[in-house]
């Protein structure tokens, strides 16, 4: 028996959506399988062709197989692979009752497994869509094998599909209460990792010269950084890791880490330390990111080391997932100076530039900050900012000779002018933003922030210095509703992603202490509230009563007919029959119109056009 | 006997409910094991699912209220059809909802319109013929995803009188039976095909053929008038202590000699309970008493 195609489309649906929501995080190579999804389909529904069940188990075996080859490099991504290719399987064969039950059991394990990689509220859309096809799926499959049919009727389908998404729509909101109330475990078993295209890259060990400008050419957000206290800064330096040696274009640590200062206890509790809420966006990184000087990060199930420099490394650079952290960060600069860190040498090939500027300022007789500033001021006059420099290996010439660069070069010649002059010097790469969100009262931190700036050692302190001209800033097009999507996936990462144990804790807590410290004039507003509630759902219901009791469009006419008759000066008592009417009227045509009329309001063979034209015709007669 | 209670609710888990169970469960076991709260949504949504189809068909059920109107001639160890009318008192449609005495005796409804009703036919078995109290049926649903089945125990309470079974007989167990148990009569009826008994007038229906030309009058016709020489008068003895067996045949030729015309009329312990007569009165009439004998004092 074959199933209607109208059926089968609406089957296909969760599908569709479920290999979509498995695909989106899983591009390039999900293209492939979807375009597959896509002439499976056609064969199926367009061309009505099938393919031989035991052809399709032998290719079906064949994938597994293959799939088995790469199940230890990266076991999630084949699995994910071999569903998408069993669905596709599924559907080039002939569907019976049960083959399309497997294609919604498929169309689960797609979703499913579409839950390890997402990371972006996204996947909120999709599942929406999933429980409202889905569940009209299901709903269609249990009516036709409960009735024996492979049809369904318009009349049953339009029900159904009311019931659906009645049925859906609760179904999404009871799943919100599900979440929050689900118990967490504060120990996590087996932690997935995240696999997607879109990982940002943070610094390394290395900083080429030219590196962060390619940054600066994208928007990706890496982090949202929330400040916990009041007082807000228009911009935000984001520290993320200090570089000492310079050699061949490149920026380098060295050494890698030694821990110049320790993780201390006080951090936590100093007065003047700022805390920071920091969310990061999936991310390779050597480093942890925080605002000026981090004394300390708080963040769990991630192994961190403070390194010389103020910074907090990794062992290893890591692909993290979605994550959320605390720093605590403090306004004066960093006081460490380590011996084994070389903060002095200059290369040969940059002291004749050195030297050109260093001749043009006259900066021989004055104070580290002097030169500092002096080089500052010079840079701003007669230099700008740009992104398209394009650099190579003599790129500090070009950039002396076209006045123009990123903050590489500005940094880069600062640092070996300081050096030239015998004071320690070193690049410190991160973010500078002043992309502050109103809706969530956070600063965002996108790639085109990256900035690297210079900071010197003087009277035992290592004193920062931006010597980089200021940006041109751009117009952003809808930056409102940018800025409103953007703090849309803020709440997501915070309150769905990073939502745990403690904060469940914390939720249930609140609950109870707000029914604890409930005073009688919260009781009262709440039974206001209430009573207004209850009284709008009422109006609701009577006005969706009065409207679903809306007089039939014959009792209309009829009451039409009964306002000409009494202008005709024809009086008709309540409850005279519309026999004892058309005796009282006596004309034909009010009798055909009263004929028409109980035919019209008391059959199922109403002719509305037919019952106007009887009534048109009375009028006319007693006009 | 055990206390009929109104609406017990039971539901049972079906095949693919058990998978659905399975699933969720090892999804609770992934969820928890790797704090994907990704996972723990899609969870969150199973579990919705679960619980909203399990109130869903609750609702379903609730809201409808049965009644049984049995037919006037309901027979022993045949296949009876009870209409059943259910109605919805709810405020949504219900899909879905089963009606059923057992396995084999289920009516469907495919879908109930909110306030509205819908009448089926319920093939019905009675083991034994009397007076039999229809106390309940069920009434069910595996509505909305075939999950689980959620029937409720619904009392009816009607009592309905039931006639001994009948079955189809051959001339010759008739002729038999007539010649050891019964007996028939000279009596004569009206036929086509005997001798000529007279005129009556015309009426709508007899045949053109029988018309007689030679008496018209003004205002009618007349037709000739002819003995049925198959026509039988019988009157059917059974004893009061008759087996169930004797009782279904005698039945059973009542009712075939009723069906082909023949006046009957029916003797317990040699005396007459009912003169011979025809029709669907008589047939009742006949059923009624066999129905009840041996159960009447």
């Amino acid at each position: 028996m074959k199933i209607d195609k109208r059926i089968r489309v609406i089957v296909y649906f969760p599908l569709f959506v479920g290999m979509l929501s498995l695909a989106h995080n899983l591009y390039p190579v999900s293209l492939l399988f979807l375009a597959l999804l896509a002439i499976s389909t056609y064969f199926d529904l367009v061309l009505e062709k099938n393919i031989s069940g035991t052809a399709l188990t032998v290719i079906g075996i064949l994938g597994a197989i293959l799939s088995i080859l790469f199940i230890v490099r990266m076991p999630f991504e084949a699995i994910a692979y071999l569903i998408m290719f069993l669905s596709i399987i599924k559907m080039l064969g002939h569907k019976s009752m049960r083959d399309l039950k497997q294609i919604i059991a498929l169309s689960f394990f797609n979703f499913l497994n579409s839950a390890i990689f997402h990371y972006s509220f996204v996947f909120i859309i999709y599942l929406i869509f999933y429980i409202l096809t889905a569940t009209l799926a299901l709903l269609v499959i249990t009516y036709i094998e409960e009735r024996k049919e492979n049809t369904l009727k318009p009349e049953i389908a339009k029900n159904l599909s009311l019931f659906g998404v009645r049925f859906g729509i609760i179904t999404i909101i009871l799943s919100l209460f599900f979440f929050v109330i689900l118990p967490r475990s504060p120990y996590v078993l087996m932690r997935t990792q995240i696999y997607s295209t879109s990982v940002r890259e943070g610094f390394d060990n290395e900083l080429e010269i030219g590196e962060v400008e390619d940054m600066n050419a994208r928007a990706q957000i890496l982090l949202r950084i929330k400040p916990e206290m009041k007082a807000k800064e228009d911009i935000l330096y984001v520290r993320g890791i200090v570089y000492n040696k310079y050699e061949g274009n490149t920026w380098v640590r060295e050494p890698e880490d030694i821990g110049g200062w320790k993780l201390s206890e006080e951090g936590r509790t100093h007065r003047n330390l700022k805390p920071y809420t920091i969310s990061m966006e999936p991310m390779r990184t050597k480093v942890f990111y925080a605002p000026n000087y981090p004394e300390n990060i708080d963040v769990r199930r991630v192994a961190l080391s403070p390194s010389w420099g103020k910074i907090f490394m990794l062992k290893d650079p890591l692909t993290l997932r979605k994550m959320q952290y605390k720093a605590f960060s403090s306004p004066d600069p960093d006081t460490e100076i380590n011996a084994a860190v070389d903060y002095m040498s200059i290369p040969e090939e940059l002291v004749p530039s050195i030297d050109v500027i260093t001749t043009a300022l006259n900066l021989k007789a004055l104070s580290p900050p002097e030169i500092a500033a002096e080089l500052r001021a010079y840079f701003y006059r007669n230099y700008s900012y740009s992104i398209d420099a394009s650099p190579d290996s003599n790129w500090l010439i070009t950039f002396l000779q076209k006045k123009q660069g990123h903050c590489e070069y500005f940094a880069t010649l600062t640092a070996m002018i300081l050096r030239n002059f015998g004071v320690p010097s070193r690049i410190v790469a991160g973010f500078l933003t002043d992309e502050w969100n109103n809706f969530g009262e956070y600063f965002t931190v996108r790639t085109k922030h990256a900035h690297t700036w210079v900071e010197y050692y003087y009277e035992g302190k290592w004193v920062s210095i931006d010597p980089t001209p200021p940006r041109a800033k751009g117009q952003q097009f809808l930056a409102n509703l940018q800025a409103y999507v953007d703090y849309l996936s803020y709440l997501w990462t915070t309150r769905v992603l990073e939502f745990s144990f403690t904060e469940q804790i914390r939720i249930f807590s609140n609950i109870r202490n707000f029914f604890r410290n409930l005073t009688v004039k919260d009781l009262v507003t709440i039974v206001t509230y209430a009573i207004i509630l209850l009284g709008l759902v009422a109006t609701g219901i009577l006005i969706k009563r009065k409207i679903s009791k809306r007089e039939h469009i014959a009792t209309r006419y009829f009451r039409n007919f009964q306002k000409a008759i009494k202008r005709q000066g024809i009086k008709v008592d309540p409850g005279t029959t519309t026999y004892e009417i058309s005796q009282i009227v006596n004309s034909e045509e009010a009798k055909e119109f009263l004929q028409e009329y109980l035919q019209c309001r008391f059959s199922n063979n109403c002719n509305i056009d037919k019952l106007k034209r009887k009534f048109l015709a009375f009028k006319k007669s007693i006009s | 006997m055990s206390k009929v209670r109104p609406f017990v609710s039971r539901v049972k888990l079906k095949k693919w409910g058990r998978y659905y169970a399975v699933l969720t469960l090892l999804l609770g076991f992934a969820a928890v094991s790797s704090g994907n709260n990704l996972l723990y949504f899609f969870l969150g949504a199973l579990l919705s699912i679960m619980a909203l189809s399990g109130f869903a068909s609750y609702l379903s059920l609730k809201n409808l209220r049965m009644t049984i109107i049995p037919p006037e001639e309901l027979y022993a160890r045949n296949l009876n059809f009870v209409k059943v009318k259910v109605t919805n008192r709810g405020p949504f449609p219900v899909f879905l909802i089963y009606v059923k005495k057992s396995e084999e005796e289920k009516t469907l409804f495919d879908i109930i319109p909110a306030k509205g009703e819908r009448e089926g036919l319920l093939p019905y078995y009675f083991d034994k013929r009397g007076y039999v109290s229809v106390d309940s049926a069920f009434i069910g649903t595996s509505f909305p995803f075939s999950f689980t089945i959620r029937e409720m125990f619904y009392p009816l309470n009607v009592k309905v009188l039931v006639f001994p079974h009948i079955f189809k007989i051959s001339a010759f167990e008739r002729a038999n039976f007539a010649k050891n148990s019964g007996h028939g009569t000279d009596s004569k009826k009206e036929g086509s095909t005997g001798d000529f008994m007279g005129l009556r007038e015309y009426t709508n229906g007899d045949s053109v053929s029988r018309i007689y030309w030679k008496k018209i009058s003004e205002k009618s016709l007349f037709v000739k008038r002819f003995y049925d020489e198959d026509f039988q008068e019988l009157t059917l003895e059974i004893p009061s202590d008759a087996s169930e067996k004797e009782i279904e045949q005698v039945a059973s030729i009542a009712v075939s000699l009723l069906a082909e015309g023949h006046s009957v009329g029916l003797a317990i312990d040699g005396r007459v309970t009912l003169t011979p007569g025809s029709g669907i009165k008589q047939k009742v009439n006949i059923l009624k008493k066999l129905a009840l004998l041996g159960y009447e004092d």
